[in-house]
């Protein structure tokens, strides 16, 4: 008769990390894991023509990370087919809250984001060019639930490359 | 008089990540494994500030990040890196292990039991966590950890003896 702690002991799967290779694929991975943010960023190689960054709660950390990257697809009142990108970050101080929040923006169905922010842009009293990013913020941020944002501070960033001229 | 020295984040997370590996590799295919373990190092270190000085209860947190990182697994995609995807090749490679009808047997039983109840089994005996770390890492009072440990055990222990 066997002791069941021993056999639930001994049930383990084998470690994968046992492997050399892959040990060391996983000490690249967490260097580079380290300069992920700034690398993020350096790897978009094309110039941010605006951050829109709304802070939910006063006083919370905003870090520039994108989560994800949204194509953006717009026509415009006279015809033109405008398209661009955006990428979208989110956080919270709460660990939990933040990788609940950074699910849903990564997991959202955003197709429609840049009609719909070209619209609210365009029907502000505000000049376009100069309203475009926070018409593009809010519309990010009305499509968050607001039960994601938790107890604690969150936030959501926004930077777009598109061209209007 | 004791004095606390700082935990250095960065060698810690090096020494800890193929634990964490490990961890993945047990509970979802081993190529997720490398997007799992690519998805929480972007955690850890947006969060590295928050992570407890004292070395067993920064590896409580870790756990507690990667346990996370594995519930939203199961509903979504995970962003993928160049390097996870290296990392992802080597863990596709079949790794074969040895006949034993009895290991297949227990872990044919822990399979079979509710999902909390089999993170409790596979953190205690297959990652070495106490119940009370067990608590901390999923969040739960030790009471109730300790009794859903206790259930599931006696449960494995009359199914396998079955």
């Amino acid at each position: 008769m066997h002791n069941i702690d021993e056999l639930l002991s001994s049930s383990a799967p084998a470690r994968l990390s046992d492997d050399t290779t892959v040990r060391a694929r996983v000490t690249s991975l967490v260097g580079a894991s380290k300069q992920k943010p700034r690398r993020r960023w350096a790897l978009i190689g094309i110039p941010v023509a605006a951050v829109g960054v709304l802070a939910l709660t006063a006083g919370a950390l905003v870090v520039n990370t994108s989560d994800v990257t949204v194509p953006l697809t717009i026509t415009t009142t006279d015809g033109t087919v405008v398209s661009c990108s955006a990428d979208i970050g989110a956080g919270a101080e709460n660990l939990f809250d933040e990788i609940a929040l950074t699910e849903f923006v990564r997991n959202h169905d955003w197709s429609d984001l840049g009609q719909r922010a070209y619209t609210r842009a365009l029907a502000s009293d505000e000049a376009f060019e100069s309203y475009w990013i926070q018409a593009l913020s809010t519309e990010v941020n009305e499509q968050i639930p607001n039960g994601l944002f938790g107890m604690g501070s969150a936030w959501t960033s926004v930077s777009e490359n598109c061209d209007w001229q | 008089m004791t004095v606390e020295s700082p935990l250095n984040i960065a060698a810690f997370v090096e020494r800890e990540a193929p634990a964490v590996l490990d961890y993945f590799g047990r509970r979802v295919a081993h190529a997720d494994a490398a997007d799992l373990l690519g998805e929480t190092l972007v955690v850890v270190w947006r969060k590295a500030g928050s992570i407890p000085s004292d070395e067993t209860r920064a590896r409580m947190w870790l756990y507690g990040v990667a346990r996370r990182v594995l519930s939203g697994h199961r509903r979504s995609a995970v962003r993928r890196t160049a390097l996870a995807e290296r990392l992802r090749l080597e863990l596709e490679i079949d790794r074969p292990e040895p006949d034993d009808a009895l290991r297949d047997a227990v872990r044919g039983h822990i399979s079979a039991l509710p999902e909390l109840d089999r993170e409790i089994i596979g953190l205690v005996y297959w990652e070495g966590f106490s119940l009370a770390e067990v608590a901390t890492i999923l969040g739960m009072r030790p009471a109730t950890v300790r009794s859903r440990h206790a259930r599931a055990r006696e449960k494995l222990r009359l199914a396998l003896e079955a």
